[in-house]
């Protein structure tokens, strides 16, 4: 009997081949006669750039050559705007994209102005530092608030000002909401930048066949097809002349989705004009500056409620520090803006934002994508609310959340995806009781956390709720084929960052035609070989590709049958799929393999019914309606060394309701991971601007990442409500680990202090920080 | 980042001053400078070597004087660049003081980007410190060498202009001969001073002990598994 694959606990298919190092990364690809690039980067926020003289640096031996934004001709072009604005009435947006060279002006430290082409990278870093800038340095735009006063210096003249984008959107009416309250909670919040750090940074290496007049590029993209896409586009090339290789990716994490980065635009480019393969890979300083990061927003934010803690409404107003350019549109505000009414039942929400143009690197989605802000500013709303009204933290959160029958539920506003914010389907409750049982709630808070705290110890216990929208379209595609050999290929355009498609996609044909999921081979990340795709994002991939799989597989089970039935000579109907043979219910004899079935599905002589499509093989898309939103609960207990202020999780829970789960062994593994990036957005990371836009702490001694050592091992739960959105009923999980973290380090954190007054209204925190907030209170009592 | 704090030098103030406008004086005292030569009336161009940390570069720049005022002080303006980012500076140097005793107060407000600012950032105001405190402490031992009053000197250099002439520097810049007498270290021994200096600024005193001594130890068992397993 073949072993049911979905919903098993299912080891990697991919993982050999990734923990004996025989799988390709960017950097492996090493090509005769390959050359080298490095760029010149500005060590300026904010100049004007009155000169560039590479002449000596061209003099230096084995330097092929050196490129500035005047040499690319025509081919210097803004990026593409990769989302448009939403459909959102009054709305103010200003398109302001990337540059491969910059020219007249520089925006953020980082930017590149000049590349050098060189027989090695040594010799292009070498040449690369004797390229003479000759900049103006201008007074830089940092401060959010500030870069929006009347006066303030502009990042983009021509726009007017440092406002990027304007979006106002309402639901219910507010004012009203406001004259019925009994309590109103205000406060300031504010969310600081990190960097996704991935362990590989970016890479790109282009090869021009001259006879064949084809281009291949390795890119460490998350969304390969679009990247092929624009690239022929750029290069006047058709699609089939470019071939676009996104092999194994080190950990994407959304800043790979970004595109088209100035050395994606201007690798391809060299490779055509110097008719020899170039390479160049980031290296991790230029990957602090030249990577677009995440988080900068300030909310101002109440909440009003009746005196039982009901939310009557929610009004928010916040900046959004979208860096020197606003290439990704307004994905990440308008995720804030539509993950912060939570899981909760709110009848009002007034909410608005103003995206902001800072002399900083781009931002763009990073696991999370402004969900955090969202989950962060309602969850501490919660808490200050609870607090306020004397309620149970856990209580005042039960009041509030949408029962099971008011699912699908309209938020009216506009979602990321241009369709109305609508969950498609939650039990909340139940996810909240699940977790509570399994971090002990009850007897933390009755005996331990007074028996410790007799002791002089500061533990404390969080629990926070969110909900994740997931899944959006437009679409993914996928092939499925039955091989000769009985093995089963699927091929899709998605691309892949490590989560474990090769093992989520196999299942899913596995499941549908009967065979070991390890005998179906995954193929994606290859513009080759498969024509149509978005990319991995958005917590995306299982539901969109999967489905899309899911579909094809479908299909070709319905051939492999009705191919089975007809040699067999029995009805279509008594035919079942198993140990990828199809046999006759009931008589396992009478038996034909799916390897069989394949080869008479391409008969080498004879006739076929007029009609008959060659072989065991199907394509199919899919497109979901909507997205489909996702919702769990963590909890942890903490313990704060007050003489430090370094605190110690001692436990942490997450319990999780991504609809049907296909492998629950990687939803747990990417919890985990997203759960420890959280924990370093939350403690440990930080990027630390000046007031000249320079970052101040761009390498991994003064960037800290979480360790081992930091990350407490997690325990997860699953809770499956399905989705109606999609045939398999699954939901994304790739964000759902780092998403609530902020939230939950400050309440528990709060409640391991205990001290009256605390408010944490901020992140990351760091010791320092905590001692800070921590001696304001002692000074103010 | 400022750089603010005063000295006081056993010379009279019209030596100080007179070191001050110095260019041979000052590339010799000044830590990691390799060049400054004299390029206009008041402006200075020139090489140095500068270590934060773990980024080491060198930065070429000028250097401008104004608001001279004789005896009294000056403004400057520094400008650097190289690979390793820029530094710019802004600021004043006051002298003050009687008879052989002279004050030297300085205050200098500076920019500092690219690799050296983001990877050095935390070591940056320690680098600052020691490099201003060796640099001084270089201005003191040419000034102890330097003959008082000046002897009727040859000139600086062919190229620098006379400024004799310009009313409001009264004292001619005339150097003193070169005083080979005077030794300085080298930028080697610049950089392990700088180091020192920031180890000893981010090391509390109560904890230095037990950190060498720890550090020993951790050698000493090193070298003795080495040795064992190399028997």
């Amino acid at each position: 009997m073949t072993t049911p694959s979905i919903g098993e606990r299912i080891k990697r298919n991919e993982d050999p081949r990734l923990l004996t190092g025989r799988a390709l990364f960017v950097d492996d690809v090493t090509l005769p006669d390959m050359v080298h690039v490095a760029f010149v980067r500005s060590p300026h926020a904010h100049a004007r750039l009155l000169g560039i003289d590479a002449a000596q640096a061209r003099q230096r031996d084995g330097v092929i050559a050196i490129y500035t934004a005047e040499d690319l001709g025509d081919y210097w072009q803004h990026g593409p705007l990769l989302v448009p604005p939403p459909p959102v009435k009054g709305l103010v947006f200003h398109e302001r994209t990337q540059v491969p060279l910059a020219k007249g002006k520089v925006r953020h430290v980082g930017e590149p102005v000049a590349l050098v082409v060189a027989v090695s990278r040594y010799v292009a870093e070498d040449a690369a530092e004797e390229v003479l800038v000759d900049y103006e340095p201008l007074p830089a735009v940092v401060d959010l608030e500030r870069a929006l006063e009347p006066g303030a210096l502009l990042v983009h003249e021509d726009v007017g000002s440092n406002c990027a984008a304007h979006v106002v959107q309402n639901k219910g009416d507010y004012e009203a909401a406001l004259a019925q309250a009994d309590v109103v909670v205000r406060r300031r919040f504010w969310y600081d930048r990190g960097a996704s750090a991935a362990i590989e940074n970016r890479g790109v290496v282009a090869q021009w066949d001259v006879r064949a007049q084809r281009l291949t590029v390795w890119d460490t993209t998350q969304a390969p097809i679009p990247v092929r896409n624009g690239l022929a586009a750029m290069l006047g090339l058709s699609e089939h002349q470019v071939r676009l290789v996104a092999p194994f990716i080190g950990g994407g994490f959304g800043p790979k989705i970004m595109m088209f980065y100035p050395e994606e635009v201007l690798i391809p480019w060299l490779a055509l004009r110097l008719e020899r393969p170039v390479k160049w890979i980031e290296d991790r300083a230029e990957n602090f500056y030249a990577t677009t990061q995440e988080r900068g927003q300030l909310h101002e934010a109440e909440i009003a409620l009746t005196r039982d803690g009901i939310i009557l409404g929610v009004k928010d107003s916040f900046l959004h520090d979208t860096g020197a350019y606003d290439p990704y549109g307004l994905t990440v505000p308008l995720n804030s803006q539509c993950t912060l009414m939570g899981p909760y039942r709110v009848p009002a929400y007034a909410s608005e934002f103003r995206a902001v143009f800072t002399n900083k690197t781009i931002v763009t989605p990073y696991r999370g994508a402004g969900r955090q802000h969202g989950v962060f500013v309602i969850e501490r709303l919660m808490d200050l609310a609870a607090r306020e009204l004397g309620l149970d933290r856990t209580e005042i959160r039960r009041r509030n959340f949408l029962r099971p029958d008011e699912f699908p539920h309209d938020h009216v506003i506009i979602y990321q995806d241009f369709s109305p914010l609508y969950y498609d389907s939650g039990n909340y409750e139940p996810v909240l009781d699940q977790t509570l049982e399994r971090i002990g709630w009850e007897r933390f808070l009755r005996e331990e956390q007074p028996r410790l705290r007799a002791e002089g110890r500061a533990v404390g216990i969080g629990i926070v709720s969110y909900v994740e929208g997931t899944g959006i379209g437009p679409f993914e595609g996928a092939r499925v084929q039955v091989q000769t050999s009985g093995k089963v290929t699927v091929v899709t355009g998605v691309g892949t960052q490590g989560q474990g498609h090769f093992t989520v996609l196999a299942q899913i044909a596995a499941e549908q035609l009967g065979v070991e999921v390890a005998n179906v081979d995954v193929v994606t990340g290859d513009s080759d070989q498969f024509h149509w795709g978005t990319g991995t994002f958005a917590s995306r991939g299982a539901v969109v590709a999967g489905n899309a799989v899911n579909e094809a597989a479908k299909d070709v089970r319905t051939k492999a049958v009705r191919l089975a039935a007809e040699r067999l000579g029995v009805a279509e109907d008594r035919i079942e799929l198993v140990d990828a043979q199809a046999r006759v219910v009931g008589e396992p004899k009478r038996a034909i393999g799916l390897g069989e079935l394949a080869k008479l599905a391409n008969p080498m002589r004879g006739a076929v019914k007029p009609g008959t499509e060659p072989g065991l093989e199907a394509t199919r898309y899919f497109g979901p309606f909507r997205g489909a939103t996702a919702s769990g609960c963590h909890a942890m207990i903490v313990e704060v060394d007050r003489e430090t202020m370094q605190v110690e999780i001692q436990k942490y829970v997450v319990v999780h309701d991504c609809g049907r789960v296909i492998n629950p062994l990687l939803v747990d593994g990417q919890v985990h991971g997203g759960v420890a990036q959280g924990i370093g957005n939350a403690f440990y990371e930080q990027l630390v601007y000046d007031d000249s836009g320079q970052l101040l702490n761009a390498s991994f001694m003064d960037f800290l990442l979480p360790t081992s050592l930091d990350v407490p091992r997690v325990e997860v739960g699953h809770q499956e409500t399905v989705s109606p959105l999609n045939p398999l009923g699954t939901k994304g999980a790739g964000e759902a680990g780092a998403i609530p973290v902020g939230a939950l380090f400050s309440q528990a954190v709060e409640d391991a202090l205990a001290l009256p007054g605390l408010e944490i209204l901020e992140i990351p925190l760091k010791p320092s920080r905590l001692w800070e907030l921590a001696l304001a209170q002692e000074a103010a009592r | 980042m400022k750089i603010q704090g005063s000295h006081t030098f056993d010379a009279p103030r019209e030596r100080v001053w007179r070191a001050l406008l110095d260019p041979e004086v000052l590339a010799r005292t000044l830590p990691g400078c390799e060049k400054l030569e004299r390029v206009g009336e008041r402006d200075y161009r020139g090489v140095l070597n500068v270590q934060v940390g773990p980024v080491k570069g060198q930065f070429q720049g000028t250097l401008q004087l104004s608001d001279l005022v004789p005896l009294e002080g000056y403004h400057m303006k520094l400008d650097g660049k190289g690979p390793a980012g820029f530094m710019n500076g802004q600021g004043d140097l006051r002298l003050a003081g009687e008879g052989g005793s002279t004050t030297l107060t300085y205050d200098i407000d500076t920019q500092v980007g690219g690799r050296v600012a983001s990877v050095g950032q935390r070591l940056m105001e320690s680098s600052a410190r020691s490099i201003t405190r060796q640099g001084l402490e270089g201005l003191a031992r040419e000034l102890a060498a330097m003959e008082d009053p000046p002897a009727p000197a040859v000139e600086a250099s062919p190229v620098t202009p006379a400024v004799s002439d310009l009313p409001d520097t009264p004292a001619p810049v005339r150097l003193a001969p070169p005083v080979p007498q005077v030794v300085h270290p080298t930028q080697t021994e610049v950089a392990a001073r700088v180091a020192a200096d920031v180890a000893r600024d981010l090391v509390p005193p109560q904890r230095r002990l037990p950190i060498i001594a720890g550090a020993l130890v951790t050698l000493a068992v090193l070298g003795f598994l080495f040795v064992r397993a190399c028997s």
